[in-house]
């Protein structure tokens, strides 16, 4: 069994409007699936369907090899998750808060609890309600719950919502520890790119509550991205010389001396040598990562056009 | 299940729940002292001891229904309010039993508050009243004797009865709901006919139908609130 999540034809409807229609998702063991998408497109719908907080109108899910049924329940005992926001216990403290899901849960090791606290980097004072958290601590609390009985599938729904810039980054190394140390697959949802960008080995885009893309991030930087910009004073030549002596095909002269190289056969070195020997003068030359937030707003627009 | 029961009573903040026990007692312990205060005007009402045991009965019945519709309000209805329930349901727990647990807590401790409160208040107060003479009559402490096989049952039934504002509450997950409409179900059943010689109570069927019909409608609305989506 190579699949943590696997979803058919999963669809959900509220009072006759489909708010995810036809997802056919496949969240590999291990992985970090980065499931991406704007405010209102079905990420939190599919993900509570996921822990089974949400039946769905037609459509199978398969989690962790187990077919989800109406009642299934034994299966999450194996998952942690934040659905939507860290839902807490306001009055109790942080460690109660804990102490409460683990005897749940049935996970009655000791330890368990000032390490998840350790891990997510949450120092406590024990006396003190949740409720006077910040909302940073309470996403910092909320992702030790779902860790602290180390399950083997970590459903996370806008983790670092409300992190300041460190903690993200604090927060996205500790995701990748523990994909990578204890093979935990974590499905992470995000409306912004750059958060998952670095540690995703799988990005799901969803649009409208339709999947339009699942990818390896290794493709997207491998094949879509990349391209090689030039920047010279006699364009045409250098176009010239690009078609002629490269035989480059994909190329683009954007304005006035600016030319994008987009053939994957080129490298920098071809051009630059090609360049000198027919006295194009090269003002500058690098090589360009289209991010993923370009690559993204691209696949967007690409959809709606279609649509 | 069994476990689930021990666990939301691990969860209930047991000095809190003492502390409105003895309140509770203390306070029908003061109406009954106010029976001493005018004879005369006691007298127009009350004149065996039969009837002062349908007061204490009929005022403990009042408090512990509106007392278990405030358990339910922070131990289910609260917790459909504030999404923690999600949480729950994201644990390896049947919904359906963990709900069960939390209701059949609550009538539980209604059931034993139930039957604590009217065997103290009646003892105290029939000591009370050989010492200071309160009342007219006598009010002899082997009253509860004779009505145990009652009492037990009028438990039973209180203990069912104090579910039915659940399905009241669970509408709109409202806590202002479950409580009013716990104050209702007492005001109808305690209200008096007959000079105060007689309300709802008086008759054993009433209070076990109401009894059979509170348990069935927390488990209709139970079964309902598992199949919800959150």
């Amino acid at each position: 069994m190579t699949y943590a999540i696997r979803t058919h034809q999963l669809t959900k409807g509220y009072r006759g409007k489909e708010v995810v229609s036809g997802v056919n998702m496949n969240v590999r063991r291990g992985e970090i699936y980065g499931f991406l998408g704007p405010n209102g497109a079905g990420k939190t719908t599919i993900m509570k369907m996921m822990t089974n907080l949400t039946k769905p109108t037609s459509g199978e899910i398969e989690v962790l090899g187990t077919r989800l049924q109406a009642n299934s329940h034994d299966i999450l005992k194996r998952i942690g998750c934040i659905i939507e926001y860290p839902i807490l216990y306001d009055k109790l403290s942080a460690r109660k808060n804990l102490e409460i899901y683990c005897e749940y849960m049935g996970y009655y090791k000791k330890d368990a609890i000032p390490e998840a606290l350790e891990l997510v980097n949450l120092r406590v004072v024990d006396d003190i309600p949740v409720r006077e958290f910040s909302l940073g601590m309470k996403q910092r609390l909320g992702i030790a719950r779902a860790i602290v009985t180390k399950p083997e599938l970590l459903i996370l729904d806008e983790p670092v919502n409300g992190l300041d810039p460190i903690g993200m980054q604090e927060l996205r190394d500790l995701f990748y520890k523990l994909s990578r140390q204890y093979g935990i697959t974590l499905l992470i949802s995000s409306h912004i790119l750059g958060e998952i960008e670095q540690i995703a080995d799988t990005i799901g885009i969803i649009r409208e509550g339709k999947l339009i893309e699942e990818t390896s991030m290794a493709e997207i930087r491998g094949n879509n991205t990349e391209h090689i910009e030039l920047s010279v004073s006699d364009y045409p030549k250098a176009a010239y010389v690009l078609e002629h002596e490269l035989q480059a095909t994909n190329f683009l002269v954007k304005e006035e001396g600016l030319i994008n190289v987009y053939d994957p056969a080129i490298s920098q070195n071809d051009i630059i040598q090609a360049m000198v020997r027919n006295g194009v003068e090269i003002g500058r030359i690098n090589n360009k990562n289209l991010s993923l937030e370009s690559y993204f707003l691209q696949r967007m627009e690409g959809s709606k056009k279609h649509a | 299940m069994l476990n689930l029961m021990k666990l939301e009573m691990k969860r209930m903040n047991f000095h809190t729940i003492a502390v409105c026990f003895l309140s509770i007692n203390a306070g029908i312990l003061g109406i009954l002292l106010l029976l001493g205060v005018d004879p005369e005007i006691t007298a127009e009402d009350f004149n065996n001891a039969e009837q002062i045991m349908i007061l204490i009965k009929t005022l403990v019945v009042a408090a512990f229904v509106i007392y278990a519709s405030v358990l339910l309000s922070n131990m289910v209805i609260e917790e459909f309010k504030s999404k923690t329930i999600t949480v729950l349901f994201t644990t390896p727990v049947s919904r359906k039993k963990l709900l069960l647990a939390k209701v059949l807590v609550i009538s539980l401790l209604t059931f034993v508050m139930f039957l604590v409160s009217i065997s103290v208040l009646t003892a105290i107060f029939s000591v009370l009243n050989n010492a200071f003479g309160i009342l007219w009559f006598s009010f002899p402490i082997d009253i509860l004797r004779e009505n145990m096989m009652h009492l037990f049952v009028t438990g039973i039934a209180v203990a069912g009865m104090s579910l039915i504002p659940l399905v009241f509450g669970m509408r709109k997950y409202s806590v202002p709901a479950t409580i009013t409409s716990s104050i209702l179900i007492v005001s109808v059943l305690s209200s008096s006919v007959n000079n105060g010689m007689m309300n709802l109570f008086s008759y054993t069927a009433i209070p076990i139908v109401l009894g059979i019909i509170g348990f069935i409608i927390a488990y209709l609305v139970i079964n309902k609130a598992v199949k919800n989506d959150f």
